[in-house]
C-alpha cells in the first residue's frame, strides 16, 4: 500500500483542526490551562522534604546534661520542639494520634552515666508508618547522637592527656567528611519531582487529545464523510497529529517557563534538546492515542482507556519509585515505558546538564518507539478506514 | 406495605446497575482488577526503600589505612560498592549515567595524615537529584564514618590505658508500627484509599450521566421511583465493589507482603463504606448535573480523584504545601480515612482515637447523599 | 379519564402547549397529530407529569397530576419517541425491570411476561441484549415493558417512528387489542394513515390545536372538496393559477396539482378559463375525497394565510 502525502490537503487539515481546536472553549482550557493549573498545584504539593520533625520530649533526668543533649536536636533546623511528656503512657497515645513524628525518651541517671563514663541508652521512638520520613528522620538522629559521642571522646582524651601529663602524645584528629552534593545542593525533593510532572502532563495532553480528538469525530459521524473523501488515511493522520505537535510544544514551554522561573528548578542544560527529545518523545505518545481512538467507540471509553494505559505509564516512569529499586522483571517492564527514558532525559537536561552524549541511547530508544507505535497505530487506523 | 415496595424498588436499581456494570468490560477491570494489579505492583515493584545504594570509590592513597577504612562500608547492607575508579572524570559519568548515586574520594595522603594527627578530609560526592534517596545514603556514609572515629577514640584511649571505655549515649530507634521501614506498608493503606476514590470518581459519576445519554432516564422518571431509592439503588453496587476491593487488597497485603493487621477489620470496612457513601454520591451528583458522561468524569476527577491523590499525605506530606492548600486539604475526605486506614491497619488504633476523622466523613456522607438525592429531579430537564 | 384544563408551557420563548383543554375519555385511543415541533412530545410529557406546565392542570383519575405524580405514575405507562430502555440489558430482564419497579410481583411479572411475549412475538429473543434488536422489535419492547404493570394509560410518543410498514401494522394490531381490556391510550404521531385509526384526533400546530374530534368529524370542517387537475405542464399551470384568482393552498402532486374548493363547480370553470387564456392543455379535473393529510395541509395553510 503506498499512499503519497499531498502537502496542500495536509495543510487544509491542519488548518481545519487548528480551527476546531480554538472554536472549542473546553478544549482550549485543556490545552493551555490545565497544564498551568496543574504544574501550579503539583509544584507545590509534590515536596517531600523532611523539615519541622514534630519532636516530644520525655526527660527521666531533667539535669543540665540531659538539657544539653535534648537541645542538640531541637537547635537545628529539622527537629521542633512540640511538648514535654510527663509519663510514659502519653507516648503511645500520641503517637497512635499522629500528633508527633518523634518522641526523644532520656532516662533517669543519664548525667550520672555519661560523667562516669558508662553507657547509656536514649530511646528513640519514630512513627513508621511513612517508612521515607521515619528514615530520614532516623539517619539524622544517627549524626546527631554520633556528633555527640564524638565530642564526648574528644573532651574525654584531652582531659586525660592534660591530667596524665602525656601532652607529648599527638592526638589523633577525627576523618572529616568534605560533603558535595551534586545537581540539587540544597536537597529539595521538589527539584526531582517537578521535571517528572512536566513529562507526565505532556504525556497526559498529547495522548487524551489525539485520542478524544479522533474519537468525537467517530461519534459526531464526520470520520465517515473523511472516508468517503479521497483523503489517505496517513495524510489524515499527518494533519490530525501535526497540530498537536505544535500545541504540545507550545505547552512544553509554558511548562518550563512555570518550572524554571516559578518554583526555581535549577535548568542547566540545552533548550534546544529539551525540545528536540521532546518532539521524539511526542511521537509515541501521538502513535499511543492514534491507537487508543482505533480500539474506543466513545470519547468516554477512549478516557478510560488513557488512563489505562497512562496510570501504568506513570507508576514505572521513576517519577516517584526509583526503577533501580524494582525487582528484576519490573525493571524490565520499565524498559518497555517510553516515558521512563523521557523523565530520565528531562531530568538529565534540568538538573544535571547533560546533553545527547550522555543521553543517546534514551533519545534512541524514545526513536525507536515512535516509528514502532507510529507503524503499529497508522496500520490499525488505516485498516479501520478502508 | 410503602417501605416494603420502595425497598423492592432500591433492590431492583442495585441489580440493574450490577447487571450493567458486570457487562461494562472496562469498569470491571477498572473496579476488580485494578485492586489486585495495583497491589502486586506496589508490593512487589514500586519501593521507596533506600537500599543497595550503588557508590564508587576513589582511593587515591592505596594505603593499609585508607583500605581499612572503606573496608567499613562493604559490610552494610545499605551501600554497595558499584566500581573502584582511578580518575574523577570516571565518577562524573558514572553519576551521569546514573549507576551510581555517591562517591568517596579518598585523598592522597591519607594516611600519613591520619597518622600523624593531621585533620583528614575525604570527599563525599552524591547525585543530589533524588534528594530524599540523597540524604537517606548520605546519612549511611556519614553513620559509617562517624563509627569509624569513634572505633579510633576508643582505640586511643585504650592506648592510653582506659580499655574499658563506653560510647557514653547510645540511641535505641525504636520504629513503631513499621519496624523495618518497609514502604509498601506505608503506600498499602493508602493506595487502598486511592483505589476508592477512582471507583467513585471514574466509575460511580458515570451512573446518572448515562442514564440521561442513553435516554433511560425518561423512562425511569415516569415509574413510581423516587430519587432517593435511585440514589440508595445506584450506590449499593458500588459499595460492594468497594469492599471487595478492600478485602481483596487487604487480603494481598497481608498474605503475599505481610503488611500487618492490627486493627479490628469490621471498623475498617464500616468506615470505607461511609466514605464511599459520600464520595459516591458526591459523583453522582455531579453527574445528575452534568447530565454528560465526559463531563462528567473530568470533573470528578478534578473534585474526587486528584484531590485524594494530591491532598491526602497518600505521598506527599500536606504539611509541606503552602498554607492556601493545607486549609483546603481538610475538606477532603480522603485525607481523613488515609489517618483511620493507617491507624487502623499499622498502629492498631480503634474509634476511640479516630472520632474527629468519623465525624467528618459521617457528615460528608450525610450531606452528600442528601445534596444528591435533592439534585436529581424526576422531571425533563428545559 | 384525563382532564386537561387550559395548560401552557413555553420553552425559551417557544410554546409548546398553549392554552390547550380537552378531556380524554375510558378506553379511548386519542392521537396527537401534528409536524416535528408542534409540542406533540411536550404534551405527553406534560400528562405523565414530568414536565410541569407554566398554568393550568391535569388530572388523571381526579388526581392532580403536578401535585400527586407518584400516585399517578403507578397506573400510567410512558413509552418515550426516543428508545428508553437499558440496552445493555436483555429483552427479559429489561421486563423484569420495569415490572419491579411498578410493584408488580416476581410471579405476577412472569405470568404477564407470557401474553407479553404473545403479542410482540419476543420469546425467541429473550435472552438477546436490547441494544442488538432491530427498530420494530425495539418498539416493541418498549411496549411491552410499559404494559408490564397492567397500565389504565398508556402514553406513546410516536412509537412507530422509524419503524417498518409491516411492523407498524403489527403495533397497531397490539394496541387495538389493548382496547379491548378497557385501557386508556394516547398516541402521538407524524404519519396521518396511523391517525386515521384514532377514536379521536387532536391536530397540532405551533402548541396549539387546530382540530379536535373524530378523524371523519374532522375531515368534515373542512369546507369544500378537492378537485385533482391533470395538465400537461404543471409549473406553468401553478404559476397561473397562483395569478389568476384565490384558491387557496395548491399542492403539487407528480403531474397534477390539488387544491381544495368551497365551490367545486366554480372552481372547475375559473381554472379551465384560466387555462384556457394561459393556452395550457387542461388533461382532466377530478373531484376526490380528502383524506387526512390532505385536510390535515390545508388547515396548517388557511391558519397561516
Amino acid at each position: 500500500m503506498h499512499t503519497p502525502i499531498r502537502k496542500n490537503i495536509i495543510k487544509s487539515l491542519v488548518k481545519k483542526e487548528f480551527k476546531q481546536v480554538f472554536r472549542n472553549k473546553q478544549m482550549i482550557g485543556m490545552l493551555f490551562a490545565m497544564p498551568v493549573v496543574m504544574m501550579l498545584i503539583f509544584g507545590y504539593a509534590v515536596n517531600t522534604d523532611v523539615k519541622q520533625i514534630k519532636t516530644a520530649v520525655l526527660d527521666g533526668d531533667r539535669t543540665f546534661e540531659s538539657r544539653k543533649f535534648i537541645s542538640k536536636f531541637i537547635s537545628g533546623t529539622y527537629f521542633i520542639y512540640d511538648r514535654y511528656l510527663e509519663s510514659e503512657k502519653e507516648i503511645s497515645y500520641l503517637l497512635d494520634l499522629g500528633a508527633v513524628d518523634m518522641v526523644l525518651r532520656i532516662p533517669k541517671g543519664f548525667a550520672k552515666n555519661v560523667k562516669s563514663g558508662r553507657n547509656t541508652e536514649v530511646q528513640i521512638i519514630l512513627d513508621g508508618t511513612e517508612s521515607t520520613r521515619a528514615s530520614v528522620i532516623s539517619s539524622y538522629v544517627t549524626g546527631i547522637t554520633n556528633d555527640f559521642a564524638l565530642e564526648y571522646f574528644k573532651n574525654k582524651i584531652q582531659y586525660l592527656m592534660i591530667s596524665r601529663n602525656t601532652a607529648g602524645m599527638r592526638m589523633k584528629e577525627p576523618v572529616n567528611v568534605q560533603e558535595r552534593v551534586l545537581f540539587n545542593p540544597d536537597l529539595k525533593s521538589r527539584n526531582f519531582y517537578l521535571p517528572g510532572v512536566f513529562g507526565i502532563l505532556i504525556t497526559l495532553i498529547t495522548i487524551m487529545l489525539t485520542s478524544m480528538s479522533v474519537v468525537r469525530e467517530k461519534e459526531i459521524g464526520t470520520i465517515e464523510q473523511i472516508i468517503v473523501s479521497p483523503i489517505f488515511s496517513l495524510e489524515y493522520i499527518t494533519g490530525k497529529t501535526v497540530p498537536f505537535v505544535i500545541i504540545s510544544f507550545f505547552d512544553i514551554c509554558l511548562v518550563s517557563i512555570i518550572n524554571i522561573f516559578w518554583f526555581n528548578v535549577p535548568f542547566n542544560g540545552s533548550f534546544i534538546f529539551l525540545l528536540f527529545a521532546s518532539l521524539i518523545f511526542v511521537i509515541s505518545t501521538l502513535a499511543v492515542g492514534l491507537y487508543i481512538s482505533t480500539i474506543s467507540r466513545t470519547q468516554q471509553e477512549a478516557m478510560l482507556t488513557t488512563f489505562l494505559f497512562f496510570i501504568p505509564a506513570i507508576l514505572f516512569s521513576g517519577f516517584v519509585f526509583p526503577v533501580y529499586a524494582m525487582p528484576f522483571a519490573m525493571r524490565v517492564v520499565a524498559c518497555f515505558n517510553p516515558l521512563w527514558y523521557y523523565i530520565t532525559i528531562i531530568r538529565g537536561i534540568f538538573l544535571k546538564g547533560v546533553g545527547i552524549k550522555m543521553l543517546w541511547s534514551q533519545v534512541f530508544i524514545l526513536l525507536i518507539f515512535g516509528i514502532v507505535l507510529t507503524g503499529l497505530s497508522v496500520r490499525r487506523f488505516s485498516r479501520r478506514m478502508e | 406495605m410503602k417501605i416494603y415496595r420502595s425497598l423492592v424498588r432500591i433492590t431492583v436499581i442495585a441489580d440493574k446497575e450490577w447487571i450493567q456494570i458486570r457487562r461494562d468490560t472496562r469498569s470491571l477491570i477498572f473496579a476488580l482488577i485494578a485492586p489486585f494489579a495495583l497491589i502486586l505492583l506496589f508490593g512487589y515493584a514500586l519501593t521507596m526503600d533506600v537500599k543497595n545504594v550503588s557508590m564508587a570509590v576513589y582511593d587515591q592513597d592505596r594505603t593499609t589505612t585508607s583500605r581499612q577504612f572503606l573496608e567499613k562500608f562493604s559490610h552494610t547492607d545499605y551501600l554497595h560498592i558499584y566500581d573502584y575508579v582511578s580518575d574523577y572524570s570516571e565518577i562524573d559519568r558514572l553519576i551521569d549515567k546514573e549507576d551510581i548515586k555517591l562517591a568517596v574520594v579518598i585523598p592522597d595522603g591519607f594516611e600519613k595524615r591520619f597518622k600523624s594527627g593531621k585533620k583528614t578530609d575525604i570527599q563525599l560526592l552524591a547525585d543530589g537529584s533524588d534528594s530524599t534517596s540523597a540524604t537517606v545514603a548520605i546519612g549511611y556514609v556519614k553513620a559509617i564514618i562517624a563509627n569509624y572515629n569513634i572505633e579510633v577514640k576508643v582505640n586511643e584511649l585504650k592506648r592510653i590505658g582506659i580499655s574499658e571505655t563506653k560510647v557514653p549515649v547510645e540511641t535505641e530507634n525504636r520504629i513503631w508500627f513499621n519496624p523495618e521501614l518497609l514502604s509498601k506498608n506505608f503506600i498499602i493503606p493508602g493506595l487502598i484509599v486511592i483505589m476508592l476514590s477512582v471507583i467513585s470518581a471514574l466509575i460511580a459519576s458515570l451512573t446518572i450521566s448515562r442514564e440521561w445519554e442513553r435516554g433511560t432516564m425518561e423512562t425511569l422518571i415516569t415509574t413510581p421511583l423516587r430519587s432517593y431509592e435511585l440514589v440508595l439503588g445506584k450506590l449499593i453496587p458500588y459499595i460492594f465493589i468497594g469492599v471487595f476491593g478492600i478485602i481483596i487488597m487487604l487480603l494481598a497485603g497481608f498474605f503475599i507482603f505481610d503488611v500487618p493487621f492490627k486493627g479490628s477489620l469490621i471498623e475498617l470496612i464500616i468506615l470505607g463504606v461511609l466514605f464511599l457513601i459520600g464520595t459516591t454520591s458526591l459523583g453522582m451528583m455531579i453527574s445528575s448535573v452534568t447530565r454528560v458522561q465526559v463531563l462528567s468524569v473530568q470533573l470528578s476527577m478534578v473534585i474526587t480523584y486528584m484531590p485524594a491523590f494530591i491532598l491526602s499525605d497518600f505521598i506527599f506530606p500536606v504539611a509541606n504545601m503552602p498554607l492556601i492548600i493545607q486549609v483546603i486539604s481538610y475538606i477532603v475526605p480522603a485525607k481523613y480515612l488515609i489517618i483511620i486506614f493507617r491507624g487502623i491497619i499499622l498502629k492498631g488504633i480503634s474509634y476511640s482515637l479516630l472520632w474527629t476523622q468519623i465525624v467528618f466523613l459521617a457528615a460528608f456522607a450525610l450531606i452528600m447523599i442528601t445534596i444528591s438525592i435533592k439534585k436529581i429531579t424526576l422531571r425533563l430537564p428545559e | 379519564m384525563i382532564k386537561v384544563n387550559s395548560i401552557t408551557k413555553t420553552f425559551n420563548e417557544i410554546t409548546a402547549a398553549s392554552d390547550l383543554s380537552f378531556n380524554i375519555a375510558k378506553g379511548e385511543i386519542f392521537g396527537i397529530v401534528g409536524p416535528d415541533g408542534a409540542g406533540k412530545s411536550t404534551l405527553l410529557r406534560l400528562i405523565a407529569g414530568i414536565i410541569i406546565p407554566e398554568s393550568g392542570t391535569i388530572h388523571i383519575k381526579d388526581i392532580n397530576v403536578a401535585e400527586n405524580p407518584f400516585l399517578v405514575k403507578e397506573n400510567l405507562a410512558y413509552m418515550p419517541q426516543r428508545f428508553g430502555l437499558y440496552e445493555d440489558l436483555t429483552v427479559e430482564e429489561n421486563i423484569y425491570f420495569f415490572g419491579r419497579l411498578f410493584g408488580v410481583s416476581r410471579k405476577g411479572i412472569f405470568k404477564r411476561m407470557k401474553r407479553l411475549y404473545d403479542f410482540s412475538r419476543l420469546e425467541p429473543f429473550k435472552d438477546r441484549l436490547a441494544g442488538k434488536l432491530s427498530g420494530g422489535m425495539k418498539q416493541k419492547l418498549g411496549l411491552a415493558c410499559s404494559l408490564v404493570h397492567n397500565p389504565d394509560i398508556i402514553l406513546l410518543d410516536e412509537p412507530t417512528n422509524g419503524v417498518d410498514p409491516v411492523s407498524r401494522r403489527e403495533f397497531w394490531k397490539i394496541l387495538y387489542d389493548l382496547l379491548t381490556d378497557g385501557v386508556t391510550i394516547v398516541i402521538s404521531t407524524a404519519y396521518l394513515d396511523e391517525a386515521e385509526r384514532c377514536t379521536r384526533l387532536a391536530l397540532m400546530y405551533n402548541g396549539s390545536f387546530l382540530r379536535l374530534g373524530r378523524p371523519s368529524e374532522i375531515k368534515k370542517s373542512i369546507a369544500g372538496s378537492l378537485l385533482e387537475i391533470s395538465v400537461s405542464d404543471v409549473w406553468k399551470a401553478e404559476r397561473a393559477i397562483k395569478a389568476g384568482g384565490n384558491f387557496g393552498n395548491i399542492i403539487r402532486e407528480g403531474s397534477a396539482l390539488r387544491i381544495f374548493s368551497g365551490n367545486p363547480s366554480k372552481a372547475d370553470a375559473d381554472i379551465r378559463r384560466i387555462f384556457k387564456n394561459e393556452n395550457i392543455e387542461t388533461k382532466s379535473i377530478k373531484r376526490k375525497v380528502p383524506t387526512l393529510e390532505n385536510c390535515f395541509l390545508e388547515i396548517i395553510h388557511r391558519r397561516n394565510f
